[in-house]
């Protein structure tokens, strides 16, 4: 089993890559401009040193293998750390009274910031001739002085970028770069400047919270239904529940959405039509709130998979039930509900459980939609929200997650199936 | 209906040899014997064809124009003069609505045939050839594995402009659209072929063709695609819903057709905005997808039992 599962995370591995590999290249092959969002009064030359600034003019290969390192290993770091608060890297504190820079010449502009907290240095640089070391912080690079004095390299107010490492104001000498230890990049958005994880952390619970209701809702719904279907086969209730499912995964998510908000919202005014994100639960009315204003969202992401996995549940208890086996129990007198109940739904839930893992990343896609509809200030939302400005790189990162999931649990689903079947061997 | 193919040639035809009176079966017509006592199959297959003529026909009989606007006529209920209202701009919803059909089949039409194409050829070469087969099914199995909606949004966001600068701003996003939909959902079609060839090129006849010295390419197209067609033409018709489904979804979102532009999606998405003033705005282009998809479903059941010679009586 343990050999199975490594194998099966092996392969994986090459899949992720391949994945990576497509939603970079498309992302690199579009016509996006990363600095088409920025202000028309800067001067295409400033615009060209932004572009350099960011990478965007770096060969394609050191451009993939820059961001499946920020993919596969600084991110995944970031997102423990940021969890956790655990700490993998070095960090320098310094007091916050030492960190407000001085002004010198050359670099009056700059913006100055108080940093309460410092990665250590990443390089170390040569300034006039003097080495000095670089350091760097959530957002900006400074140098530290003979008086240990910061000095920022930064961006400024009036819109020209900071100096880079290889910048004309910092001299760089080929060969001098003296990476002593890297510190970690954080992977920013382009609408937001703020870093991505931040972004999807801060999201994620509410995706969490509405896929994660719907789906229990979907669940235990559909799997009685499936089975009252298939126990009693053609009688009326299997008829109408047939149809009934079929009008469920035929009718669109949206449209069932919005006929939802106008019945349930604009006429009877039981629900909340959009969803309010500032809502905290704090007590039990503010509970009751959140439920009722989950319900709709919830109720139209769960119908789809109510639908599907009545479906699946039916055929699977129908295949069962004519097995010998169950004839066997029956035989030896066990009571009908036993038979039903444990010997045949057992066994008929090996593919319906497969089939629950494999539609979870489906969920986390539906609720693209859902999340839309009702205001939803999910991963969906930040999607749609990240597409619309054109931001590459949350894009980026929002499909790569939904890729994750879809890998994740199809390696879930098959391990369930070789663990719920000893039929199955690990080969 | 005219029979799609035939499982047996006799050398003489019944009819000029007297034998027989009555036309000969053919797998075609059992199956559409077998399609017929479906009644929900059939009945879906009527308003379906109903909902198709509506779309194409439409235009002869309601002759207002979807571009119309007639601002003093907005957000009209269902009146006489517009049977299904009238949006912000006082356009015609049920004008705007029949070109909207027309849009929305087209697309779930042809994505359909690019996703049964790619999908029968990748099934067919990964069955039959067998030194193909574990690299066409890694592909498979990673196309698998692509997000399909999230990939979907940004494929159309991205080439928007560059499709839309060559082949103008509908034909574009309707090239674009319908391939991406179609490049995404070619891979259920491709496993279910290469299980169906794995089983068939083991038959007999396929024996026999071989050692007549037929060629791979033959064998494929005479003996093997034939009689993969079944389950291809089941999962055809799931695969239109879907597109259409997905089409929707996409304009939905406000990233598919340019607003001026009427299909049902981007009808709906125009219209959810007004919820409170015009439920009809919302009403019907929905209910027009939901029937047609669900029609489709229901034909696509009963097409399963119909072509599943066990099923038959």
């Amino acid at each position: 089993m343990g050999q199975y599962l490594i194998r099966r995370l092996l392969v994986s591995i090459p899949t992720l890559l391949v994945i990576s590999l497509v939603v970079f290249t498309i992302l690199e092959l579009s016509p996006a401009d990363p600095v088409g969002n920025l202000p028309l009064t800067i001067p295409p030359a400033v615009r060209e040193q932004i572009r350099d600034a960011m990478g965007v003019n770096d060969p394609f290969l050191v451009k993939f293998a820059k961001w499946l390192r920020q993919f596969m290993i600084n991110e995944p770091l970031n997102i423990i750390e940021e969890t956790t608060g655990l700490n993998f890297a070095p960090r320098l504190s310094l007091a916050p009274d030492d960190l407000i820079a001085r002004g010198e010449e050359g670099f009056d502009s700059l913006a100055f910031e108080l940093v309460e907290e410092v990665e250590s240095a990443a390089h170390s640089v040569l300034v006039d001739g003097q080495a000095r070391e670089l350091f760097r912080s959530e957002r900006q690079f400074f140098l530290l002085d003979d008086n240990s004095a910061p000095l920022f390299l930064n961006e400024t107010a009036n819109g020209t970028v900071g100096r880079e490492l290889s910048n004309d104001n910092v001299d760089v000498p080929e060969g001098e770069l003296l990476p002593l230890h890297e510190s970690r990049l954080r992977y920013l958005s382009w609408q937001t400047r703020s870093p991505i994880i931040d972004l999807v952390i801060e999201r994620t619970p509410q995706t969490l919270w509405v896929v994660g209701l719907s789906y229990l809702a979907a669940i235990f719904v559909a799997v009685p239904i499936g089975v009252i279907q298939a126990y009693r086969q053609y009688s009326n209730f299997d008829r109408f529940s047939t149809v009934f499912a079929t009008i469920g995964f035929s009718v669109p998510t949206f449209f069932i959405g919005l006929l939802f908000i106008y019945i349930f919202s604009v006429q009877l005014g039981w629900f909340p039509s959009i969803y309010d994100t500032t809502h905290v639960v704090t007590d039990l009315d503010s509970f009751l709130f959140q439920l009722r204003q989950s319900i709709m969202p919830v109720t139209v992401l769960a119908l789809f998979y109510m639908a599907l996995l009545s479906r699946h549940t039916r055929s699977s208890m129908l295949e069962n039930l004519k097995l010998d086996y169950v004839r066997t129990a029956r035989s030896k007198g066990i009571a009908e509900r036993r038979v039903v109940g444990h010997h045949a739904l057992r066994n008929s839930l090996i593919p319906v459980v497969t089939l629950i893992a494999l539609g979870i990343p489906g969920v986390f896609q539906g609720a693209i939609i859902t999340e839309q509809i009702f205001r939803v200030n999910g991963l969906g939302q930040l999607l749609i929200i990240a597409i619309q400005g054109g931001d590459l790189p949350t894009v980026q990162t929002l499909t790569f997650i939904f890729a994750v999931l879809n890998v994740f649990f199809n390696i879930v689903a098959d391990v369930l199936y070789a663990v719920l079947d000893p039929r199955i061997r690990y080969t | 209906m005219k029979p799609l193919f035939r499982t047996s040639r006799s050398l003489t035809r019944p009819e000029e040899s007297g034998e027989f009176s009555a036309s000969p079966r053919t797998l075609s017509g059992d199956a559409w014997r077998q399609f017929r006592k479906h009644k929900l199959a059939m009945g879906s297959m009527g308003v379906l064809l109903l909902v198709v003529l509506l779309v194409l026909a439409g235009p002869l009989i309601w002759h207002t124009d979807p571009e119309y606007i007639d601002i003093i006529a907005a957000y009209s209920g269902m009146t006489a003069e517009h049977p299904f209202g009238t949006d912000n701009l006082g356009r015609d919803t049920l004008a705007r609505t029949i070109w909207g059909g027309r849009v929305s089949l087209a697309i779930g039409l042809t994505a359909m045939i690019i996703a049964m194409s790619v999908g029968t050829l990748v099934g067919c070469v990964a069955g039959y050839f067998r030194r193909l087969d574990g690299l066409l099914m890694r592909i498979t199995d990673m196309f698998l594995s692509l997000p399909t909606l999230p990939l979907l949004l940004v494929i159309t966001l991205l080439f928007r402009e560059p499709l839309r600068k060559a082949f103008g701003p509908e034909v574009g996003i309707f090239v674009l659209i319908v391939v991406v939909i179609g490049m995404l959902g070619w891979m259920p079609t491709a496993r279910l072929v290469r299980g169906e060839v794995l089983t068939i090129k083991e038959r007999e006849f396929v024996s026999a063709a071989l050692s007549i010295g037929s060629d791979d390419r033959v064998i494929l197209r005479s003996h093997i695609l034939p009689n993969v067609l079944s389950p291809v033409i089941v999962a055809a018709s799931f695969s239109m819903a879907g597109a259409i489904i997905t089409e929707s979804a996409l304009s939905f979102l406000g990233l598919g057709f340019p607003p001026d532009f009427p299909t049902w999606g981007r009808l709906l998405f125009d219209g959810k905005d007004y919820l409170t003033l015009t439920p009809a705005l919302v009403f019907w282009p929905g209910l027009m997808i939901s029937l047609t998809v669900l029609c489709i479903n229901f034909i696509g059941d009963g097409l399963r039992d119909a072509l599943d010679p066990q099923l038959r009586k």
